[in-house]
């Protein structure tokens, strides 16, 4: 398999936030701004590429009964090295994510690459498709928050686009975070159906 | 290679591998991590006092049951004194420092904790330091939004929260004023 | 008094769906059916009650006292994932008419994030035992009662005709939107 082809597949054809629609709590919660979507998606791929990688490395050696249990170990202890580290270089970020880094383990994107992908392919094949999914859900949190920041308070990556009295509070709100990523996915789907 | 059959020898001795991996990783990175995430937290400890407080040379730290008091010198001479006290918001806890200089008045705030609406009440990091900063504290005046007679304006839809950062304010003054002896006011009953 | 407000915070105020965003996968994913929508409501109630207690225990009589906090995470979600199974093997011998209505949504649980997100929240908050065990039961319930508000207005809206873009996926973000906007009204009730 063409090994662009593979991280370009998770980027677009496999996009797991717009087209696979998994990971969605993450999504909505922590793309109040686009930087904390950034940090959040970047985290992930921080997780997806370890856990791949190492998923696909030790795949013979985890007979098959006991399969879950052993990613799901392999996947917490990558998740709280991150937290650790986060805790240590980027203390700001890491308390504005909050509770969704340790919650990155039950992000359903995670569990799902390593059985729909790492079990089956070669290590390097599934690093770059940790590296793709990843940051095709980087790019999609980037965007939803860069959108509800926009509209919601007037900025953009924290610089002033216009006042903030005219700015619609709702879409950095709870509510806003639905709406907004309903109106992607509505926007993604016109588009599909004319191409 | 081929793929191990899943006998129970075999799940037992793959399940206490992988334990075995992660946990020498987690103890790994944890050794590595520990000291800048001590530094990291001190770092924000400092850089928050030095905000709040008069220039300084020398910090007095006294921790009481709900609250850590610094008092500030510089040449012996006490200028300031800051506390860092909790309370509760719309959503969790908000933990708040705050200093107040020899004449009541409040220097600056830090708010170095909270969990208030994304926002709404996350604002209150910088919402009321135009209407608070260099304000003169009184003790049997304690600052109250407009909504409950006072006249500090709360941030618009969230004012649970405005209230509970206030009350953080207020009590830090209090507690302030009731340590110090030598601001020569009276010593608050606690209640 | 203070139960009775954490309760109803908890239920309301800060619902676990619509103002926490945990557990959306299965809001959306699980919301088709009124019925479903039960029995799934159902299944988490138990198990995030069964989950608090346990967790929270361990970390108070093991993990604090040995100093092991940065082991939560991965303690947590293998306490999870080993308590649903046991549910699941006791309830298949006990009553398989209750395994019947919650067994196939018991594996689904152990990646539910409100879940493990309640485990950690009760620490975080530093909740004592009771007060952990009922902000556990009251999130349970609010997830419930949003999933089958939901579920409701699902079950109309699949009758509407929609333009092509808009069927599916984003009706159910936007109407789970306006759902989360009315339950903002419930802020100033605590």
């Amino acid at each position: 398999m063409n090994k662009l082809k593979i991280v370009l597949n998770g980027l677009i054809k496999e996009n797991p936030t717009f087209v696979l629609m998994l990971g969605m709590c993450p999504t909505l919660g922590t793309t109040t701004s686009a930087i904390n979507g950034l940090g959040m998606g970047l985290a992930t791929t921080f997780v997806l590429i370890c856990s791949n990688t190492v998923i696909s490395a030790l795949k013979n050696l985890i007979p098959d009964s006991v399969r879950i249990p052993s990613y799901i170990v392999l996947i917490a202890s990558f998740v709280t090295v991150l937290e650790m580290c986060m805790k240590a270089y980027t203390p700001a970020l890491y308390e504005s994510l909050g509770l969704f880094i340790p919650l990155i383990v039950v992000n359903c994107i995670v569990l799902g690459r390593a059985e729909s992908f790492a079990a089956k392919n070669g290590v390097f094949d599934s690093s770059l498709d940790g590296l793709g999914i990843g940051l095709g859900f980087t790019m999609a949190l980037g965007l939803l928050g860069a959108i509800r920041e926009f509209l919601g308070a007037g900025t953009m990556l924290g610089m002033r686009v216009f006042p903030e009295d005219y700015g619609m509070l709702v879409f950095v709100l709870a509510p806003g975070a639905f709406i907004a990523l309903g109106l992607i996915i509505a926007f993604i789907n016109s588009r599909k159906s004319k191409a | 290679m081929k793929k191990i059959a899943s006998t129970l020898p075999n799940m037992l001795l793959s399940l206490t591998l992988i334990a075995v991996l992660s946990a020498g990783l987690l103890a790994w990175v944890k050794t590595i991590t520990d000291e800048p995430i001590r530094l990291a937290e001190e770092k924000k400890q400092s850089e928050a006092l030095a905000r709040v407080l008069p220039a300084f040379d020398q910090i007095d730290t006294t921790e009481e049951p709900n609250a850590i008091i610094y008092k500030a010198y510089l040449n012996h001479q006490w200028v300031g004194t800051a506390v860092k006290c909790t309370t509760a918001g719309f959503n969790g806890d908000v933990v708040v420092i705050a200093g107040f200089d020899s004449n009541s008045k409040l220097v600056d705030y830090v708010v170095l904790q909270q969990a208030e609406t994304p926002g709404l009440g996350t604002k209150m990091v910088d919402w009321f330091k135009n209407a608070l900063i260099g304000r003169s504290m009184d003790i049997n005046k304690p600052l109250t939004v407009k909504q409950d007679g006072g006249d500090v304006q709360a941030i618009t839809a969230a004012t649970i929260s405005s209230r509970a950062f206030l009350r953080a304010i207020n009590n830090a003054y209090s507690i302030a004023n009731g340590s110090d002896a030598t601001t020569g006011a009276t010593t608050i009953d606690e209640n | 008094m203070t139960y009775i407000l954490l309760f109803i915070s908890a239920i309301f105020v800060n619902n676990i769906v619509l103002s926490q965003f945990l557990g959306i996968c299965p809001f959306l994913g699980v919301s088709k059916k009124v019925d479903t929508a039960i029995g799934m409501s159902a299944a988490v109630t138990f198990v995030m009650t069964l989950a608090t207690l346990c967790t929270y225990l361990l970390q108070k009589l093991l993990l604090d006292p040995l100093d092991l906090g940065f082991l939560q995470t991965l303690v947590y979600i293998l306490v999870i994932a080993a308590l649903v199974q046991m549910v699941e093997i006791i309830l298949k011998k006990v009553s398989p008419a209750l395994y019947q209505s919650l067994g196939v949504f018991l594996p689904l649980i152990t990646t539910n994030c409100t879940i493990l997100g309640v485990a950690i929240m009760v620490i975080q908050k530093d909740y004592n035992l009771v007060e952990s065990l009922v902000f556990a039961i009251a999130t349970a319930l609010g997830f419930a009662l949003a999933l089958i508000l939901f579920a409701g207005m699902r079950e109309r809206l699949s009758m509407v005709k929609l333009p092509k873009a808009m069927q599916g996926m984003p009706t159910a973000l936007i109407t789970a939107g306006l759902l989360a906007m009315a339950f903002m009204g419930f802020s100033g009730v605590v």
